[in-house]
């Protein structure tokens, strides 16, 4: 894989040791913000954008204000409806989800948290019951299922109901997408112990049917749906920590899979987002790769086939990494939440390069 | 310019604390959970057991 120097990267100390991270306009300044997940020290971590790409000091969100611990898994949405993004994380080690409520400007109510999944790994939101109202599904870990909460309507949730049935596995990583066009979003599971993704059929109700699973590579510690072939399906790509690929699943068009295409990325592959990073309307990937203190950039030739990734480094073994246009030049720019307590920011050059 | 000078070194203090990879977790908490099983299956057992004495003393009383 080429390596490359980069141009314009800038890495901010987290304190945290970030696992994953997040983007989302959370003050509604019109610029997108940072939160992080910070698995070590039970924390969420929220940055917020100067506007020019650069980022403030963070300000933490700790287990004692309610988050709850091992804060492993993040993702940004408006579970109240009042127009303001909120967060909502994971917790690896109390099984537990942690909803913290934007006040209106970027700064957070103390969490509430509920009972979910034991050692989730990953979290994902959808209006699963077509009620308005965005609701959490996460992984959980010995129970073959995932776990559905259900929004009540103001940002508060339901107790968990679980899925798994067609699971034989420990699943990971979760993602959301309506993959059979029926109006309703699915759940699409990334199940390690049997290197499989299982993907949930939603009955329309919110509930959701058993699993119809496909091979992809070792370890799919992260999963993301998007349409990479621009036919107006979700197709599916999974993070293979173990494998050091990617695996991409096209969708056949009623929400079954062709087999996975696996492309070379970095050493540790932990994380996966999709971005049309070079402008030509196709969607690209990037991954986080752990052990490399890389990220790998692969661009979309427009077929949902990717070329050979481009290599950039980071200040830090790469855990998670999300996209974003930080400094509103119109082109989507990625941010690395480095285990080693940094968070890189890599603005593109408006080629697709960073 | 090379990504080198550019990176801003971590001033913070270095934590001995690390988020670690989901797989790494992954394997991890399966022993985890199947322990957590195994004392859920005995304080299952024992309630019963206590249950029963419970109920056998009521009866004998």
């Amino acid at each position: 894989m080429p390596w490359k120097c980069v141009a314009q990267v800038q890495s901010y100390p987290d304190s945290g040791s970030p696992g994953a991270v997040a983007t989302g306009d959370l003050n509604g300044d019109g610029h997108p913000d940072l939160v992080t997940a910070n698995n070590a020290t039970s924390q969420i971590a929220v940055l917020l954008n100067n506007g020019a790409g650069s980022f403030g000091s963070p300000t933490f969100y700790a287990a004692g204000a309610g988050v709850g611990e091992g804060s492993q898994s993040i993702v940004i949405a408006d579970f109240n409806g009042d127009g303001h993004p909120d967060i909502a994380a994971a917790n690896f080690n109390d099984g537990t989800i942690s909803v913290l409520l934007n006040n209106g400007n970027g700064t957070f109510a103390p969490a509430a948290t509920y009972t979910a999944a034991p050692y989730p790994l990953g979290i994902a939101v959808g209006d699963f019951n077509g009620d308005g109202h965005l609701d959490i599904v996460v992984p959980g870990q010995g129970i073959a299922a995932v776990a559905v909460l259900l929004n009540n309507g103001n940002g508060t949730f339901a107790p968990a109901i679980r899925y798994g049935s067609g699971i034989t596995g420990d699943v990971i990583s979760v993602a959301v997408s309506d993959v059979n066009g029926d109006g309703h979003p699915d759940i699409v599971a990334g199940v390690s112990s049997t290197a499989t993704v299982a993907v949930l059929l939603n009955h329309g109700d919110g509930t959701f049917g058993t699993a119809s699973s496909y091979n992809v590579g070792n370890g799919p510690g992260a999963v993301v749906v998007g349409d990479l072939n621009g036919d107006g399906h979700p197709d599916i790509v999974t993070a293979n920590f173990s494998d050091n690929t990617v695996s991409v699943l096209l969708n056949q068009g009623d929400g079954t899979f062709a087999s996975a295409v696996a492309y070379p990325v970095g050493n540790g592959a932990n994380d996966v987002a999709l971005g049309d990073f070079n402008g030509d309307g196709h969607v690209d990937l990037v991954t986080a790769n752990y052990y490399d203190s890389t990220i790998s950039v692969l661009l979309n030739n427009g077929s949902g086939n990717f070329g050979t990734g481009t290599a950039y480094s980071v200040a830090g073994r790469s855990l998670s990494v999300a996209t974003g246009d930080f400094n509103g030049d119109g082109h989507l720019d990625i941010v690395s939440a480095n285990q080693t307590d940094t968070i890189t920011v890599l603005l593109n050059d408006s080629a697709g390069g960073f | 310019m090379r990504q080198d000078l550019l990176t801003l070194a971590a001033t913070c203090p270095i934590s001995s604390d690390r988020s670690r990879p989901r797989q790494e977790l992954s394997q991890k908490a399966i022993p985890i959970s199947t322990k957590h099983k195994q004392v859920q299956v005995a304080i299952d057992v024992a309630e019963q057991v206590v249950s029963f004495l419970r109920d056998s003393v009521l009866y004998a009383a």
